[in-house]
């Protein structure tokens, strides 16, 4: 078990990652402050193009043009990665720094027997000769649940399943003990049984190495299940964040409150309808001023049009960028006609 | 008669391989000897992980593939004894609505065209047509201003309702759909299947619902059959499926999802075998399952446990308690 640290492990500081299309500047990921410790697990949830996954290629410096990290430090261990040579950059990816994707298929080459993967990323961290990495490699496939590794060691990719493939990923990301992974919807295209398999797994690794988890994930049940702190995105910005336990039972952005609603839940009796967040999100060429939840907002003051609510400070460790604050259990004001989806 | 749809030991195979090439042919039993009734207006939730089967089920009965045996009755009317011709009419009455609304409306037609299409079998006069498109526009709750714009300029949810005004274009009784949901974000979701829910009533429709989540099936369904490998291991109404599985598998299903709420269910999942292989002898599930004993060697037959509930598990009734939670003695 890693022992709690006071200072995080990875701290993102006023990030800011824009794409610069042809259509105008996309301000995919608008001023994020996170922070990781060792050993715990920071969730980040929205849904599509709230800069969940930009955030996450941001701080493995993967972002590809037409994107750019414009502003912000990502500090690991007090380190600025931003200012790394490219080369520093490189050794710090599959060192301290492994990220895991929701497509296996694509993240892996098939061309080359899973072997290739495995022995590159451990020769390229440490001097080991091939004969040492393969026999390391087949360790750590048989760690990460892969039945018969000495034989699926020589595979190709598209000889194993969704879920084989993604645990070779695992394999592959944890080969160099990354110091801070990042998951980015690892389980999403998987069946529900074998996601529970591999976010076990990545409990395991956890509590072994005391890897600090990014889990970048729109699965609020998975939130529940594995996050210590969780950091709500919208439109590019982190709208509220807080420990696991109080998102679920106080959240205080209406974004958070709509969204755990939305979710039809096992525990709840069926064919009723489900409370909706309306409307869409906003085209990130064409933001509105003030809040960028307010067209959807059922709790909008006139306030929310003219000034941009910055994350106030609401409770311990929670921050919530609203001017309402509405408490969860208040019934809500009369619902604002809107368009579908 | 109050069933709509009866499906009668439907099974479908595949041949994989065992080309000129060589190689030994390998039979999937994708479909295995299946039978379940869907009542007139009701949802009829199906359940399962991949290569359960569940979509080709959804594909056989509406014959966009063959299958390799076993009987279908839409009605009084037998499914797969009918002709290309003698299908047209059966067309109408039942529709699909599909996973990937982008891949399943083209790209090259705007929203009326496709609509257009959707309604010739009903020979409606041009001005007919014209406020036919208008109202199933308003039905799943889009702009007549959209009429005009292709799939792409609309956002997935927006791109599903098209999808769902396509289908009810012919007024049909009967409505498959397929993993509706999935490829939608939570928020638009809750929109979607809302509209599903507003609109059966409405109108109606008896449905089919099939999809991997069981908190969306369970959601949207009168009753649950739970697909694995090819089979009905379990079939009962949606609160029974939840609160009183009577099928190991179901049991896996249910503790293996992860639910967003803290205190819902303390504890870890419970270790799991993970996916077979290959597909035993007897019982399909018995290399995963945690009560398998000697007997599952023979395949067990989905029998009727309990008025309208039926389990395919030899020890269907001395499973214990299910809880709902997770806790350590499930697992043994």
């Amino acid at each position: 078990m890693a022992q709690a640290a006071t200072e995080p492990l990875l701290q993102v500081n006023g990030l800011r990652t824009h794409f610069f299309t042809d259509q105008g500047v996309v301000p995919a990921v608008d001023g994020v402050d996170l922070e990781i410790f060792a050993g715990k697990t920071l969730g980040v949830v929205g849904e599509s193009g709230c800069g969940k996954s930009v955030t996450g290629l941001s701080v493995m410096r993967l972002v590809a043009p037409p994107g750019r990290i414009v502003e912000g430090e990502i500090l690991l261990r007090g380190e600025n990665l931003l200012s790394l040579s490219d080369r520093e950059m490189r050794d710090r990816r599959g060192g301290d720094l492994g990220m895991i994707f929701q497509e296996p298929m694509t993240s892996l080459d098939p061309l080359y027997p899973v072997s290739d993967p495995l022995i590159e990323a451990l020769q390229a961290h440490s001097k080991m000769t091939k004969k040492d990495a393969l026999a390391e490699g087949i360790r750590l496939l048989g760690a990460v649940g892969i039945p018969e590794p000495e034989r699926r060691i020589r595979s190709y990719p598209h000889q194993l399943s969704g879920g084989m493939r993604q645990r070779v990923m695992i394999a592959v990301a944890l080969s160099c003990k990354p110091a801070v992974l990042i998951a980015d919807e690892p389980t999403t295209a998987l069946d529900v049984t074998v996601q529970a398999q591999i976010l076990a797994l990545l409990r395991d690794l956890q509590r072994d190495s005391g890897t600090a988890l990014l889990l970048i994930t729109h699965n609020l049940g998975l939130v529940a299940e594995n996050c210590d702190t969780v950091a709500v995105m919208y439109a590019g910005k982190v709208v509220e964040r807080a420990p696991m336990r109080a998102i679920f039972r106080e959240p205080r952005h209406p974004y958070t409150q709509g969204l755990l609603r939305a979710v039809p839940r096992l525990d709840h009796p069926p064919k009723q309808p489900l409370p909706t967040i309306a409307g869409m999100v906003p085209n990130p060429l064409r933001l509105p001023s003030g809040c960028r939840f307010r067209a959807r907002c059922p709790w909008a003051i006139a306030k929310c049009a003219t000034e941009e609510p910055p994350l106030m400070d609401i409770g311990p460790g929670h921050v919530s960028a609203c001017w309402v604050q509405p408490d969860f259990e208040a019934p809500l004001p009369a619902a604002k006609k809107t368009g579908g989806a | 008669m109050d069933d709509l749809v009866r499906v009668e030991n439907l099974v479908k195979h595949f041949v994989i391989g065992g080309g000129f090439l060589g190689g030994t042919p390998t039979i999937v039993k994708a479909v295995d000897d299946i039978s379940f009734t869907v009542k007139k207006g009701e949802t009829l939730g199906l359940v399962g992980e991949s290569g359960s089967g569940k979509t080709t089920t959804g594909r056989l009965l509406l014959r966009l593939i063959e299958p390799s045996s076993g009987k279908a009755y839409f009605g009084d009317q037998e499914v797969f004894g009918l002709s290309r011709a003698g299908m047209q009419p059966l067309r109408r009455r039942m529709q699909i609505v599909f996973q990937d609304p982008i891949g399943s409306l083209n790209p090259r037609m705007t929203v009326s065209n496709i609509l257009r299409e959707g309604l010739e079998p009903r020979k409606l006069s041009k001005a007919e047509q014209e406020s036919e498109i208008t109202r199933l526009l308003a039905v799943v709750g889009l702009r007549n201003a959209h009429r005009n714009r292709y799939p792409h300029e609309f956002s997935g949810g927006q791109r599903q309702r098209i999808g769902i005004a396509r289908a009810l274009a012919v007024n049909p009784e009967f409505l498959i759909a397929d993993e509706p949901v999935s490829a939608l974000d939570v928020s638009i979701q809750a929109q979607v299947l809302n509209l599903l829910l507003e609109l059966q009533q409405k109108l109606g429709l008896t449905m089919l619902f099939i999809a991997h989540d069981l908190a969306v099936v369970r959601h949207m369904s009168d009753r649950i059959a739970v697909m694995y490998l090819g089979k009905i291991v379990e079939l009962a109404d949606s609160e029974q499926i939840y609160l009183n599985p009577r099928h190991p598998y179901t049991r896996t299903l249910l503790e293996a999802i992860p639910i967003p709420d803290p205190d819902a269910r303390p504890g870890e999942p419970p270790a799991d075998p993970g996916a077979q292989t290959s597909r035993p002898e007897g019982c399909v599930f018995r290399g995963r399952c945690i009560f398998a004993k000697e007997k599952c060697a023979e395949e067990p037959p989905l029998r009727e446990i309990s008025p309208g509930h039926q389990s395919a598990c030899h020890f269907a009734e001395e499973l214990p308690e299910h809880t709902g939670g997770r806790q350590a003695d499930d697992v043994q």
